[in-house]
């Protein structure tokens, strides 16, 4: 240290502060905003940016980039000059590796960043604090977010270069790369997901091999895709149709993106919290969201497609049986903690107690649901025919037949959860039960209903050809009839026996449900409503000054 | 809320695990600068309550309230009062020592300055200063220790649950420890701690639960259960001669029980209070007896916890 050094450090105070310069201002802007970020992203960022994986995934690409680039120029020569394949040839290679990082790296890494909080018990400390299960998915989806934008900024270049050459425009570039982002993302919320199913180790090992395997499943083909859209299929942004496509598939993404966020959520929620009004909200927006677009599609195409409303009931049959089958493994008694919120009007009571938590509440939601969308789709058909429309497909010809193909699915989806829901009643009563035990006996249900006529059929009677009502409990053959071969004689009259199984089903339920649903509202604890007062008071603003001394007073 | 109310009221606590009971009706009460030990053998169920009370598990039965709140429909305005410690550390891979209380700051809410000057307060508080930029992988078991106790402490929580705070710790680390705990507690904080290491506990705790198998056994000040346990004066007397004589004398007495014989030490113990002891003495010396030392004996609270509890584990 100099000798003028300490003399200068006693005189600072008294100089003048030297004026904040623009760098200085937006440093202190930067960190009065990081005050407000989700802190699990701020603490994933600064793991991230110091761990081996991230260095090693950013230097590979970074180095598989470059060595692309050199051998790809190199070994087009001069015909990357003038061929319309050098574009869309380099492209698709550097779109190939950055895609692994993304769509294999990434959502891997998602899930093991919350898998490993569970290994090292540190979720522990992060579920005791203040942060809320929203918070915590938030956090670490936005950590694969960044982790997304660094490998972008990696081979974005590289991927920029490429439009400079013939064959391939930005808006192709473009779509792709939006598409890659929306596909990591995807993966990474699901992969998040599957991390909150289950706590053991054993069963983690398991999900990391399901979600590798998985996700090289979605890797592969898609890089195929692209390959073949870039090579054969080049992708018309003027046309109505691929918009209007691409519009609904946001739709669907965006919907079902919300639903495995709230089930995540769900699952890192506290026990005697609700974990499960929201899910049911999502998943009735999902319906109205579809359902409009269906709507919408037959409208503005002219329709009378009835292979359209099949489609669509079919889609939603098999949407209420696995969310109605998922519902069933939810707890019957609400907790004290739940009670507090219930509605109490009688007219709230009865439209909003069908999202409470509940295993039968959730049964009976799910049946209404798909009894509404099949009711919609025959009235729409019963539409067409009072206007004396044409609604003829595969055989199928008047409003019974949707109907009858409605019935069919709808009470299909009645009996098999409404009996996993029994059967699950019945063990609860020795025995816990939770999510994943709830859907392999749902599971297993609907596979005794499939594998037990084939057994019979094959092994025994021989036959293999054909329908018979020994295949009533197979809902895919029996729904496969009557989509099929409405006038066949072997399926004649098997809809109105299923509709009265179901019936029968659904009246067993009703007792539960009724226990359900007369559980009321409980006061909330003193202690509770004294801390809920203090914190109104101290929010509140003070009392408008009546006049102007006492205003006087007040600001003095 | 009245200042006196317990901060942590445990009533009549069940956890059940299939068809182990692992707390069987637990109940008991922390008021604000009371440090409560917790003893008992391992699998005794103090981890299991502890993991209830820091809103980790869910009781069969029964109930925990934190500063009023339960700790099963209140989970989120029960963490904002409690830090809990447990037996492990939980810490990051690829944090320093700044970073990781800096995010948990964070995770409690803290923004600004105020999380600023609660960092730099924990880790004064725990003689972290010297080590903020260290990795926390290079910490030793002590240091690791400490920033545990950071962690718990960051948010300024009126509860603290420690659950075997001074394990593996050498004799240093644990002093200091039990420095911090006694800090704590003069700030006006409810302490629940367990340990194996019961002459420490002794010293440092106000109220102590003993637990085995799910069941407390005794609860209150290391002197009341030691009275609970031993309503008897214990006395000790070395004589220079003739213990087999003093046996004898002994036997005859109503007020004397279990007299043992040790070399030159005779042990028995004593219905009466301290003024009947030094009739007693002066009785001995009377008879002849060449008495070198007479006092009462007190158990420790090892021996204590030795007799109520019978090592049993579920």
């Amino acid at each position: 240290m100099s000798t003028a050094e300490p003399l200068l450090a006693e005189l600072s105070p008294l100089l003048p502060a030297a004026a904040p310069n623009a760098w200085t201002r937006f440093d202190s802007l930067l960190e009065r905003g990081g005050e407000w970020l989700n802190p699990i992203l701020v603490k994933e960022c600064r793991q991230a940016l110091k761990s081996k994986q991230f260095t090693i995934t950013f230097a590979l690409l970074l180095t598989v980039g470059w060595l692309w680039s050199l051998i790809g120029v190199a070994s087009m020569g001069d015909s990357i000059r003038f061929s319309f394949d050098s574009g869309p040839y380099l492209f698709y290679w550097y779109y190939f590796f950055l895609a692994f990082a993304l769509l294999v790296v990434v959502p891997f890494s998602s899930f093991r960043s919350l898998a490993i909080e569970r290994e090292d018990n540190t979720f522990d400390l992060v579920s005791i604090s203040t942060l809320t299960p929203r918070q915590i998915v938030a956090g670490k989806l936005g950590s694969s977010i960044m982790q997304m934008l660094v490998y972008f900024s990696a081979l974005l270049p590289c991927l920029a270069f490429t439009y400079l050459l013939r064959g391939i425009d930005l808006p192709t570039i473009g779509f792709l790369t939006f598409y890659l982002f929306l596909g990591s993302l995807g993966f990474s919320m699901a992969a998040l997901f599957i991390a909150t199913v289950s706590r053991e180790k054993h069963w983690q090992s398991v999900l990391a091999v399901i979600i590798i395997v998985g996700l090289f499943s979605a890797y592969v083909p898609a890089m195929i895709g692209v390959k073949g859209m870039l090579t054969f299929q080049r992708i018309s942004f003027t046309d109505r149709d691929f918009w209007t496509g691409n519009a609904a598939f946001m739709t669907a993404y965006a919907s079902y993106f919300l639903l495995i966020y709230l089930a995540a959520c769900a699952q890192l929620t506290f026990p005697t919290d609700n974990r499960s009004s929201k899910l049911r909200y999502a998943m009735l927006l999902q319906q109205l969201l579809f359902s409009g677009w269906v709507g919408w599609g037959l409208l503005t195409h002219e329709g009378r497609d009835v292979a359209a409303l099949l489609a669509y009931i079919t889609v939603l049959g098999m949407h209420w049986g696995l969310m109605g089958a998922l519902m069933t493994g939810e707890m019957g008694q609400l907790s004290a903690r739940i009670r507090r919120d219930l509605p109490q009007s009688f007219l709230g009571r009865a439209a909003f107690s069908w999202f409470n938590p509940g295993p039968t509440t959730g049964y009976v939601f799910a049946v209404a649901n798909l009894l509404a969308a099949c009711t919609l789709a025959t009235l729409l058909v019963l539409g067409w025919e009072s206007q004396g429309l044409n609604v003829r497909w595969r055989g199928m010809n008047s409003v019974g037949d949707v109907f009858v193909y409605g019935l069919g699915m709808l009470s299909y989806v009645t009996i098999f959860v409404g009996l996993g829901n029994l059967l699950v009643g019945l063990i609860r009563r020795k025995f816990a039960v939770g999510m994943l035990l709830t859907m392999v006996l749902q599971f297993s249900l609907l596979l005794f209903g499939i594998f037990t006529p084939m057994i019979v059929r094959g092994m025994l009677l021989g036959r293999y050809a054909g329908y018979d009502w020994l295949q009533i409990s197979d809902p895919f053959s029996t729904l496969s009839e009557l989509s099929s071969y409405r006038n066949s004689m072997s399926a004649d009259g098997v809809q109105y026996v299923l509709a009265f199984v179901a019936m029968a089903v659904f009246l067993a339920n009703l007792p539960r449900a009724a226990s359900e649903l007369e559980q009321t509202r409980i006061a909330k604890p003193k202690r509770v409503l004294e801390e809920d007062a203090a914190l109104v008071a101290t929010v509140q603003p003070p009392p408008a000054a009546s006049d102007p001394w006492e205003a006087a007073e007040q600001t003095s | 809320m009245i200042a006196t109310q317990p901060l942590i009221e445990v009533r009549n606590l069940h956890r059940n695990f299939g068809l182990t009971k692992a707390v069987d009706g637990i109940s008991f009460e922390v008021g604000r600068g009371q440090v409560f030990g917790y003893i008992g053998p391992n699998g005794a169920g103090k981890t299991t309550s502890m993991r209830i009370l820091a809103t980790l598990d869910q009781p069969s039965s029964g109930d925990a309230l934190v500063d009023g709140f339960s700790v099963e429909n209140d989970p989120d305005r029960v963490r904002r009062r409690l830090g809990f410690m447990p037996d492990y550390f939980g810490t990051y891979a690829n944090v320093n020592v700044r970073e990781y209380l800096d995010f948990f700051a964070r995770a409690y809410g803290l923004r600004g300055t105020e999380r600023r000057k609660a960092l730099s307060y924990v880790m004064s508080f725990t003689k972290l200063d010297d080590l903020a930029e260290k990795p926390i992988s290079g910490l030793s078991k002590g240091m690791k220790q400490r920033l545990c106790l950071g962690r718990t402490m960051i948010h300024d929580p009126a509860v603290l649950v420690l659950d075997e705070p001074a394990a593996g710790l050498d004799p240093r680390a644990r002093i200091q420890l039990r420095e911090m705990i006694r800090h704590l507690a003069a700030d006006n904080k409810a302490i629940l701690i367990s340990s194996h290491i019961l002459t420490e506990l002794a010293e440092m705790c106000d109220s102590v639960g003993i637990i085995e198998r799910g069941k407390l056994l005794a609860v209150g000040s290391v002197e009341e259960i030691r009275r609970g346990q031993q309503p008897r004066a214990f006395v000790k007397v070395r004589l220079l001669d003739n213990g087999p004589g003093l046996m004898n004398w002994l036997s005859g007495r109503t007020d004397i029980h279990e007299p043992r014989l040790d070399d030159k030490n005779v042990y028995f113990s004593h219905d009466g209070d301290e003024a009947s002891e030094a009739e007693l003495l002066r009785q001995i010396v009377v008879a002849g007896f060449k008495v070198a030392a007479f006092g009462g004996q007190q158990r420790t609270l090892e021996e204590v916890f030795m007799q109520v509890t019978e090592g049993k584990v579920q």
